[in-house]
C-alpha cells in the first residue's frame, strides 16, 4: 500500500477495507485447502487432526489474516520501518489469533451446557451446523480481529514515543490522548464485533438458504469477505493525519504553483496570497486582478482549513452547487472565511482572471 | 515466552486425532467412521470407506469406489463388497435395488441407485428343484409344460450356461413322494452343458409322475445330504461353486392323504431351522441361496404384516401359516384352491433367496433369469436426501439386505460445521452430481481478488481522469 496511490477522496475509506477482504478471502481459500487438500495427506501420514479444530482455525486464520494486515497497511502507508512493519503486524495478528482460539476452546466446552440434557449430545456433536450455537465464536473471533491490533497499535505508539524504537515516518504530530485511545478503542472492539457477527450472518444465509447457495462452500469465503471488508471499514479508517492542505495555481499564469498550508511541524499557519512581492507565501501578478494581499488559507490544531478574503478585489469560492463571496465587508471588524474541501476552487479578480484550488495531498508530497 | 509455547503446545496436542477413524472423505470436508456390522449379520455389508480399503479389495475402479459427499445437492455415494464374517472372504451375489435398504439416520431412503461392478466369472451350481407329484400333471400335463416351456427359454438357457463362464452347472431334481432324484429318474449329477441340460428336459420333464409332495423334505435333502454326493462336492470345489436351490411346487407340502394345513407347522419349522443351521454352519461360500416358485395362484387369505416372515424370528405358527385354515385338509382340499405360498417366502427367507408366485410361462422365466444373473464383486450405492438440512450433524448411513441374507452394517459420516469443499455440478440429464476438483476454487478465488486489485486502482484512476476532464491537470488558456 502506498501513499500516493490513495487521494484524499471519498473512496479512500474503502482502501483498506479492500485490502482486508482480500486477505480474508485468501486466509478462507487456504484454510480449506489445508482442510480439503492436506488433511488426507495428512491423515495417511499419521498427523490428523480433530475434525472440531477446523472451525478454529477458519475462524483463526482469518482473523489473523485481517489482524495482520490492518496493522500491516497502516505501517505501510506511515512508512515504518520494514522489520517494525512486519513485527507489530505479527504481534497484532497472533494476539488476536490467540483471543481467537481460546473463546473458541471456552465456548466448545460450555456451549453443551446450555441446552437441555436431550440437547447436550447434538450440541456436543462438532458437525452441528447452527448459528444459534455459533453464533458467539464468531463474534468474539471479530472482537479479537479489533483488539488484537489496537493493541498492538497502542504498544507501538507507547514505544515509538517513550523510546523513539520504530518511530513512523509520517506519524501524527500530536500524541494521543486518554480520550483519543478510547474512541480508538471503541471503533475497534465494536467494528470488530459488527464485522464478526455479520459474517456469521452471511455465513448462515448462504449455507442455510438453497436460494443462494445451501452448503457452506460459498457461504464461509463470502462470510470472510464481508468480515475483511467492514473490518477495514470500521476499525481503522486512514486519518487526515496523513494529509496535509496545499494552495495550487490553476490558472494559466504561474500555473501549477504549489504551497503547502501547514507548518512542517503540523502547527497551525495562515499562508498569504498577493501581489506583494516580498513577505507573502504566494506572489500572484497585479495584472491578472490579485490585490496586494488579496487572501490567506489558514490551517487550525485540529487540522481544520479555511480560507479568508482580506481584500476589497473578489474574492469567491466555487465548488459544487455552491459561491461563496469573500470580498473584504469594511463595515466588519473581520474578514469572512469559510471552511476549505478538497478540489475548493477560490477565484480572485474581478473578472476572476486568478483562480487557484485548494487540495489535499500526502504529507510525503512535502 | 516459554508459557506461550507451552500454550500453544497444548492447543496443538489437544487438536490432534489419535485413532485412525474418523478419516477425510477425499474432496470434501466431510469424515467417514469406520462401518460397523450389525450383531448375528450372516454376511458381512463391508463399506469401503477409503483408499486404502478399495486398493485392498483390489478395485480398480479406485475413484468409484471412494466415498463421496455433496452437502448441496443432499448426496452421498459409498461402495461395499458382501464378506464372510468368519474368513473375510469377497461373497459375489446378485443384488438389486429391491434387495437392500438404506437408512438416513433413522430415515428410510426411497431415492438412491445402487450401481453393481465387476461382474464376476465365479462358479455357480443351480438346483432346480421341481415338484413332480401329480397335480403337476393335471389337465393334460398343463403346469408341466409351462415349467417345460420357461426352462427352455433361451435366457434361461443361457443364465444357467453363459457363454463367457464355463464354472456354472445345474442340477436336475424331482420329487414324487419321498424321493428325490434326479430329473432323468437316475442319482442326481451336475450337467455342465446347455445341450445334455435342453435334452434331459425335453426327454424327461413332461414324462408323468405321481405321489404326494413331500416338498419339505425334499428341500431338506437339497441343502444337505445332495451337497456331499461326490460329483456335486467335487464340482463346488473345483469350480468354486456357490450354490442356488430353486425349488418349484404347485401346492402344498402334504406327505399323506389325512394331512390338515396344521400338520405343516412342526414340518415347516423343522426345516426352516435345518436352512438356517446348514447356511451357518458351512462358510459363506458355500451357503445355499434358496429360491421358491409357486407355480399357480396364492391360496385366497386374509393376510397381514404379521403373516410376512420376520427376519429374526425363528418359528412360524399355526396362526402364521394357515390363518384360520389350519383344520382343513390339503388333498383334495386347500390344495384345489391355491398353492401355499406363505410357506414358500418363508423358506425363501430363510435360505436368503427370494420366493415368487408365477402362472404363466414368461413370469418363470423371468424367475429363472434373476436366480441365474451375474454376480459382481462391489456394489456402489448413491443416495440424496430431499434438503442440505440432513447433513447438518453427524448421521448414520445403514445399510440392510433384504431377503438375501441376515446382513446390516452401518456407518457413521461427520459433515464439517464450517465449511465445505467446492459443489459437484450436474451434467444435463444426469442425475447424480460430479465432484469438482479443488482447483475449480481458482475459478471463485482469483477474480475476486483480481477485482479488489483492480479497485484499489479505481480511486486513484478514477480521481486523475476527472481531473483531466475538468481541465485542472493543465493550464486555462488565457
Amino acid at each position: 500500500m502506498n501513499i500516493y496511490l490513495i487521494p484524499y477522496t471519498l473512496a479512500r475509506h474503502g482502501v483498506v477495507s479492500l485490502i482486508t477482504a482480500g486477505t480474508a478471502l485468501l486466509a478462507w481459500w487456504v484454510t480449506l485447502f489445508f482442510v480439503v487438500v492436506v488433511g488426507p495427506v495428512a491423515h495417511s501420514s499419521g498427523l490428523y487432526w480433530n475434525q472440531s479444530c477446523e472451525g478454529a482455525w477458519l475462524l483463526g486464520n482469518i482473523a489473523f489474516s485481517i489482524a495482520f494486515m490492518s496493522v500491516f497497511a497502516e505501517g505501510s502507508l506511515r512508512r515504518r520501518p520494514m522489520h517494525y512493519r512486519f513485527g507489530y503486524a505479527l504481534f497484532g495478528g497472533f494476539l488476536t489469533w490467540l483471543m481467537t482460539l481460546s473463546a473458541f476452546g471456552l465456548w466448545y466446552l460450555v456451549s453443551p451446557y446450555l441446552g437441555s440434557s436431550e440437547m447436550r449430545p447434538i450440541l456436543s456433536d462438532g458437525s452441528l451446523v447452527t448459528l444459534r450455537y455459533k453464533l458467539v465464536p464468531w463474534a468474539c473471533a471479530g472482537v479479537a480481529s479489533g483488539i488484537g491490533p489496537f493493541i498492538a497499535r497502542i504498544l507501538h505508539e507507547v514505544i515509538a514515543r517513550r523510546f523513539g524504537f520504530g518511530a513512523d515516518s509520517l506519524a501524527a504530530e500530536q500524541t494521543p490522548t486518554w480520550g483519543d485511545w478510547g474512541m480508538q478503542f471503541a471503533y475497534h472492539a465494536a467494528g470488530g464485533f459488527v464485522a464478526g457477527t455479520l459474517c456469521a450472518a452471511v455465513w448462515h444465509s448462504f449455507g442455510f438458504y438453497s436460494l443462494l447457495a445451501g452448503d457452506l462452500y460459498l457461504a464461509p469465503a463470502l462470510g470472510a469477505f464481508t468480515w475483511g471488508f467492514l473490518h477495514g471499514l470500521l476499525v481503522w479508517a486512514i486519518p487526515d493525519d496523513m494529509y496535509a492542505g496545499w494552495v495550487r495555481v490553476l490558472s494559466a499564469e504561474r500555473f501549477g504553483l504549489r504551497i503547502p498550508v501547514p507548518h512542517p511541524d503540523g502547527s497551525p499557519s495562515e499562508r498569504f496570497l498577493g501581489h506583494f512581492p516580498r513577505g507573502l507565501d504566494m506572489y500572484l501578478p497585479a495584472e491578472q486582478g490579485v490585490a496586494e494581499l488579496h487572501a490567506s488559507f489558514v490551517v487550525d490544531e485540529d487540522d481544520n482549513y479555511a480560507v479568508r478574503g482580506l481584500s476589497i478585489q473578489p474574492t469567491i469560492v466555487k465548488r459544487f452547487l455552491e459561491r461563496i463571496d469573500l470580498r473584504y465587508d469594511v463595515r466588519r471588524p473581520a474578514p469572512l472565511e469559510t471552511d476549505l474541501k478538497m478540489e475548493d476552487r477560490i477565484l480572485m479578480g474581478p473578472n476572476q482572471e486568478t483562480e487557484v484550488e485548494f487540495l489535499m495531498l500526502p504529507k510525503e508530497e512535502r | 515466552m516459554i508459557r506461550v509455547f507451552a500454550l500453544l503446545l497444548v492447543l496443538v496436542l489437544g487438536g490432534c486425532q489419535s485413532e485412525e477413524y474418523p478419516i477425510p472423505i477425499l474432496g470434501s470436508t466431510y469424515r467417514i467412521d469406520k462401518d460397523e456390522p450389525a450383531k448375528g449379520s450372516e454376511i458381512r455389508i463391508d463399506v469401503l470407506t477409503g483408499w486404502s480399503e478399495c486398493v485392498n479389495a483390489k478395485i480398480e475402479e479406485v475413484d468409484l469406489c471412494m466415498p463421496q459427499v455433496d452437502r448441496g445437492a443432499g448426496e452421498v455415494r459409498l461402495a461395499f463388497d458382501l464378506r464372510d464374517p468368519t474368513t473375510g472372504t469377497t461373497l459375489y451375489r446378485s443384488l438389486d435395488r429391491e434387495q437392500i435398504s438404506v437408512s438416513h439416520d433413522t430415515s428410510l431412503q426411497e431415492d438412491y441407485e445402487l450401481i453393481p461392478h465387476d461382474p464376476v466369472t465365479a462358479g455357480q451350481l443351480f438346483i432346480l428343484l421341481i415338484d413332480g407329484s401329480g397335480s403337476m400333471y393335471d389337465n393334460d400335463s398343463v403346469r408341466a409344460k409351462k415349467v417345460y416351456q420357461a426352462l427352455l427359454t433361451k435366457s434361461v438357457v443361457s443364465g444357467f450356461f453363459p457363454e463367457d463362464n464355463a464354472k456354472t452347472g445345474v442340477v436336475l431334481l424331482r420329487f414324487s413322494g419321498p424321493d428325490v432324484v434326479g430329473l432323468d429318474g437316475k442319482a442326481p449329477r451336475v450337467i455342465k452343458s446347455a445341450a445334455d441340460y435342453q435334452r434331459i428336459i425335453k426327454q424327461n420333464l413332461l414324462v408323468p409322475t405321481g405321489g404326494y409332495t413331500y416338498l419339505y423334505q425334499a428341500i431338506r435333502y437339497s441343502v444337505t445330504e445332495l451337497l456331499t454326493i461326490k460329483d456335486i462336492d467335487d464340482f463346488m470345489a473345483v469350480r468354486s461353486a456357490e450354490p442356488t436351490l430353486i425349488v418349484l411346487t404347485d401346492g402344498f407340502n402334504n406327505e399323506m392323504g389325512k394331512d390338515v394345513c396344521g400338520d405343516n407347522v412342526p414340518r415347516l419349522n423343522e426345516t426352516l431351522d435345518l436352512i438356517r443351521e446348514a447356511r451357518r454352519g458351512v462358510g459363506a461360500s458355500r451357503r445355499t441361496s434358496v429360491y421358491t416358485v409357486g407355480l399357480g395362484k396364492p391360496l385366497p387369505r386374509k393376510r397381514s404384516k404379521q403373516r410376512q416372515p420376520d427376519r429374526f424370528k425363528k418359528s412360524i405358527t399355526t396362526t402364521e401359516l394357515c390363518g384360520k385354515y389350519a383344520d382343513y385338509k390339503i388333498d383334495g382340499g386347500l390344495e384345489d384352491h391355491g398353492i401355499d405360498d406363505v410357506s414358500l417366502e418363508w423358506i425363501a427367507e430363510a435360505g436368503g433367496g427370494s420366493s415368487f408366485v408365477k402362472q404363466e410361462p414368461r413370469g418363470l422365466a423371468e424367475v429363472f433369469q434373476k436366480a441365474a444373473a451375474a454376480r459382481y464383486r462391489w456394489y456402489e450405492l448413491r443416495y440424496k436426501v430431499p434438503d442440505s438440512f440432513y447433513h447438518r450433524t453427524s448421521f448414520d448411513v445403514k445399510l440392510r439386505l433384504l431377503n438375501i441374507a441376515r446382513a446390516e452394517t452401518s456407518v457413521a459420516i461427520h459433515p464439517s460445521a464450517w465449511m465445505d469443499a467446492p459443489s459437484g455440478y450436474r451434467e444435463r440429464g444426469e442425475r447424480w452430481t460430479r465432484m469438482t476438483s479443488f482447483r475449480s476454487t481458482a475459478a471463485l478465488f482469483m477474480p475476486i481478488f483480481g477485482f479488489l486489485v483492480l479497485l484499489t486502482f479505481v480511486g486513484p484512476a478514477w480521481f486523475n481522469a476527472r481531473r483531466a476532464i475538468f481541465r485542472r491537470a493543465k493550464p486555462r488558456k488565457k
